[in-house]
């Protein structure tokens, strides 16, 4: 059965491109196909990977595609992205001329803000215990210094907290191509650890755009 | 302040660029989404099925409350 196996959305043309990849047009975007799905190894992603930092290096903005993606044809595909186009030419236009620097943040999580007092409800603690835990969520309080020195460097971000252990969460920012090396020499902190420059895989929309 | 959990980052930084770690992350956590729904095969053997565009939840918040004996 023939498919389209998907990596990567551009909206400018590429001059060649290795085989067997090809494009399809999209209305403004273009979409980099190949013909063949890769099974889940690590092999596999390293390969898909290497292929996105291959496109990615070769124009000024690129979106990388979930691993695993696949359409029956060119007009499945042209369906399905036509009613997210404009949100994927903003994303488009966001990541221009950027790479992803990733830090995991690692340490002992700062003390949560106090309880509310005991003379309110058990309803009244536990919505306030909600709203601290969505409140502190996308943040990483133990590592504010840090970010606030980065983030001249920094075009976007986006901040995980997921507690793991000595994990805290992890931080993804878009910045300039011009601005990694003086990013990578500010971001030299004992608490994180710092990966990239990747293509731009945590600033691609999702389902909801 | 936290106490420090990693001592030579600086070290490290480049080396885990290609990390699996990494690729997980990004090629499996991100990217554009193109139609929600994912198979993801190892060996010929499809591994994992996901419809992302289902609704998930948990059972106790859809499934009715037991009544209290």
């Amino acid at each position: 059965m023939s498919l389209l196996y998907l990596y990567a959305v551009i909206d400018e043309e590429l001059s060649s491109l290795e085989d067997p990849l090809r494009l399809v047009r999209c209305g403004e975007l273009l979409v980099v196909v190949g013909e063949t799905a890769p099974p889940l190894t690590p092999e596999s992603l390293a390969a898909q990977d290497a292929v996105v930092r291959r496109l990615s290096g070769a124009v000024s903005a690129l979106l990388p595609i979930r691993f695993g993606e696949t359409v029956r044809d060119e007009e499945e595909l042209r369906k399905l992205l036509q009613p997210r186009g404009p949100a994927l030419a903003e994303a488009l236009a966001k990541v221009r001329g950027c790479e992803q620097m990733t830090l995991r943040v690692f340490g002992n999580p700062d003390p949560p803000p106090p309880e509310p007092a005991e003379d309110a409800g058990p309803g009244t603690r536990y919505l306030e215990a909600r709203r601290r835990e969505v409140e502190r969520a996308p943040s990483l309080p133990e590592i504010e210094p840090l970010l606030d020195r980065l983030r001249p460097l920094v075009k976007a971000e986006r901040i995980e907290r997921k507690e793991q252990g000595t994990l805290l969460g992890t931080v993804y920012h878009l910045v300039r191509r011009e601005d990694v090396p003086a990013y990578k020499e500010a971001s030299i902190d004992r608490r994180v650890t710092l990966s990239g420059p990747f293509p731009p895989y945590a600033f691609a929309p999702g389902l909801d755009t | 302040m936290s106490e420090p959990a990693f001592a030579g980052v600086e070290e490290f930084a480049d080396q885990a660029q290609n990390s699996l770690l990494d690729l997980v992350d990004n090629l499996l956590n991100q990217g554009v989404l193109i139609h929600g729904e994912v198979v993801l095969g190892l060996a010929g053997v499809d591994l994992v099925y996901l419809q992302l565009s289902a609704l998930l939840c948990a059972a106790d918040r859809v499934l009715p409350l037991k009544p209290k004996r």
